[in-house]
């Protein structure tokens, strides 16, 4: 099994903030791999240098052995990012909108409409596919997002928080298209979340994250036997409030 | 090239789309023309209506032959006379028929004074209640009719005075003939006024033109770059395979697609507007071409080099000015800041030439890359092309300069990071030192 993510030391200050202070993660290719920390831990700033948003200070990424920083490009094309607060353009149909991000994907040998035809699939939005995006709820939305996200298939898809402020119904949705989507297809997932519930359902493996620096990492169930947790809410508590 | 098409096509979907962007930024501007030619022709109608259906009430204090005679003259143009002489005029102020426009009353002197070589004063009332040109215009028409009648009594008392000349050559002892030279011809009968008039006619739908296109279509750049901040679908863009400088292309071409059409669309509103204006006037119209003054074929090419310039270095600054905001509202506000170079060439140069200007203002015109179209638009007929093409090289160098910087932004971490907010005015006090400073996000 060869490596998804690999980052060493990577480091990156605003100013007088320090966002991220040595972070070195590994994920392997096929697995779900969490990040999970409180509120500016350096979560997002992780997620936004691999998907090339970002230029860490210092330290090194590689997305399946490909440079971030020095080969953008090339890593944008084998990864897809669903950003915590993304929109679709108002204007056009969910439809509209998963054709015009598949576009991007026909120089690389690509089916578009394949694409679209899965994505749709994945949104599962019905007939409501073809409204405009701006009469959708935040949950048809946001599965229209993951929908997005998902159908280019790509070799590492990074989600950040990716079931977020959704109602029951759309976020057991979600979790449910990507575990189901990691299995079939093989992607390999980089993401952040709050949700326990939705950590343990979904990730292999974790890396518990605050101040910018990884405090343990291992699977939900190891880690809930090391910190002598009843789950992984407890080892979170223990672990940032340095309780374990 | 695939990329760049996919963009401008989603922008152009998303500006043709979004009513706020369609009625207040293309539908409106397009129809301000047309509206404000139908509104002269209005007004023309209604003026016309108070110039032709003139009724008034006569108060004739005079028994001679003279009143009667201007009498007639009222009756032969049509003017409808309702006698009330048997009334003083303050009794008809307070209690004035609407269909009286105007009360003429004439003294009982009138004819005695008139046979006896002297002056005598005809009142007319006007009761203003409205105070529109519509209600002025009947006296200044019965004023044209008395001035004939006026004539009339003249040339008899110079025939009596001099029977041997012809009146208007006693009356005119000097004529004037005005005429312009273009080109080592005389223009027989043509004024050089008629001609700077005609001129300014043409030479000012240019530059209006060209102000409502610029600002419509940076407008429109600046607010779909801000809007891509603003619903958070930026992020998403920029992590597609697709090259930053395709983004930012593709957000400038489909602008370019948008203000063609409303580039048409305001010259078929304009000459509207313009013929209204045309037939306001009782002049026939002076064909320019007629006359020598013809735009060139070079003229139009380098008038349309221009404007195509202008448009792609306004998009370009209203790009980086979007760029640098959070929100559609803060963008819109920062655009402010271009239309004053927008406006400065086209106000200064509409009244007079550059060549008039103190030099430190023909300086700063020079400076402003928007000025050239208008430049052009007056050396299509002066034949005097050199500093336009001067001003397409600086034009392009300036445009190359403000793409490279707006790529720039567009291709580091800073198009994510720097941002002024003009929205409120809580930590927006120093906005440019955020933006110098690279706010956290």
């Amino acid at each position: 099994m060869s490596i998804a993510v690999q980052t060493t030391n990577l480091t990156k200050h605003y100013k007088n903030v320090v966002a991220l202070e040595n972070l070195s993660i590994t994920v392997k290719e096929g697995e779900v791999f969490g990040l999970i920390g409180p509120n500016g831990a350096g979560k997002s700033t992780t997620l936004k240098i691999l998907t090339t948003l970002l230029t860490p200070t210092s330290g090194q990424a590689h997305i399946f052995g490909i440079d971030v920083i020095e080969e953008p490009d090339e890593i944008r094309k084998i990864i897809s990012y669903l950003p915590e607060e993304a929109g679709a353009y108002k204007q056009l149909t969910g439809r509209e909108y998963l054709e015009f991000m598949a576009g991007f994907h026909q120089d690389d040998g690509k089916d578009p409409k394949a694409m679209v035809d899965r994505g749709v699939g994945l949104a599962g939005l019905d007939e409501r596919i073809d409204d405009r995006t701006k009469e959708y709820s935040k949950g048809m939305r946001r599965r229209l997002l993951i929908a997005r996200s998902l159908m280019t298939i790509p070799k590492l898809a990074v989600m950040d928080e990716p079931a977020s402020g959704l109602d029951v119904n759309h976020a057991y949705y979600v979790r449910k298209i990507i575990r189901e989507y990691v299995e079939n297809q093989g992607v390999s997932v980089l993401l952040s979340s709050h949700n326990m519930l939705e950590v343990e359902f979904l990730c292999d493996r974790i890396a518990l994250i605050d101040d910018g620096r990884i405090i343990d990492t291992g699977t939900p169930k190891g880690l809930i036997e090391r910190y002598d947790a009843m789950n992984l809410e407890e080892v979170f508590i223990k672990v940032t409030r340095g309780g374990a | 090239m695939g990329a760049l098409f996919n963009i401008i096509r989603k922008e152009v979907k998303e500006m043709v789309r979004d009513p706020r962007l369609l009625l207040g930024m293309i539908i409106v501007p397009v129809l301000i023309f047309p509206l404000m030619g139908s509104a002269m022709t209005a007004t023309v109608e209604s003026v016309e209506q108070s110039a032709s259906n003139i009724n008034i009430a006569l108060i004739n204090n005079d028994l001679g032959n003279r009143s009667a005679q201007l009498i007639d003259v009222f009756n032969e143009k049509g003017i409808t006379i309702h006698d009330r002489s048997e009334y003083e005029p303050e009794v008809l102020f307070d209690e004035l028929d609407p269909e009286y426009s105007v009360i003429v009353v004439i003294p009982p002197n009138f004819s005695f004074n008139i046979e006896n070589d002297s002056s005598v004063v005809v009142n007319f009332y006007t009761v203003m209640e409205t105070y529109s040109i519509s209600e002025e215009i009947p006296a200044s028409v019965l004023g044209s009719y008395m001035a004939e009648y006026k004539q009339m009594i003249v040339d008899e008392r110079l025939t009596d005075a001099f029977p041997d000349q012809e009146p208007w050559m006693v009356e005119n002892p000097i004529l004037l003939s005005n005429e312009a030279v273009i080109d080592g011809e005389i223009v027989e009968n043509v004024s050089p006024g008629r001609i700077t008039e005609q001129m300014m006619m043409q030479s000012m739908m240019i530059p209006m033109v060209m102000m409502m296109l610029l600002i419509m279509a940076a407008q429109l750049a600046a607010t779909s770059v801000a809007m891509e901040k603003e619903e958070k679908t930026l992020e998403t863009l920029l992590t597609m395979p697709v090259s930053r400088n395709s983004i930012l292309f593709g957000k400038v071409g489909g602008v370019v697609v948008v203000s063609i059409f409303a580039l048409i669309a305001y010259m078929f509103g304009l000459s509207y507007y313009i013929s209204s204006m045309a037939n306001m006037s009782n002049d026939a119209g002076l064909n320019l071409a007629e006359i020598g003054l013809a735009p060139t074929t070079t003229g139009i090419f380098l008038l349309i080099v221009t404007l195509f310039l202008s448009l792609i270095a306004a998009l370009s600054v209203a790009v980086l000015l979007g760029s640098l905001t959070e929100d559609v509202r803060s963008a819109q506000a920062l655009m402010g800041a271009l239309y004053v170079p927008i406006f400065i060439p086209a106000i200064a140069l509409m009244l007079v030439d550059i060549s008039q200007l103190p030099e430190f203002i023909q300086g700063i015109i020079y400076a402003i890359p928007f000025s050239y179209p208008v430049l052009a638009s007056k050396a299509m007929y002066t034949g005097l092309y050199t500093p336009i093409l001067f001003g397409i090289v600086y034009q392009v160098i300036f445009t190359i300069a403000m793409i490279l910087l707006a790529g720039k932004l567009f291709s580091t971490e800073k198009i994510l990071t720097m941002k002024i907010n003009l929205k409120n005015s809580k930590g927006g006090a120093f906005p440019l030192l955020n933006m110098l400073q690279g706010k956290k996000k």
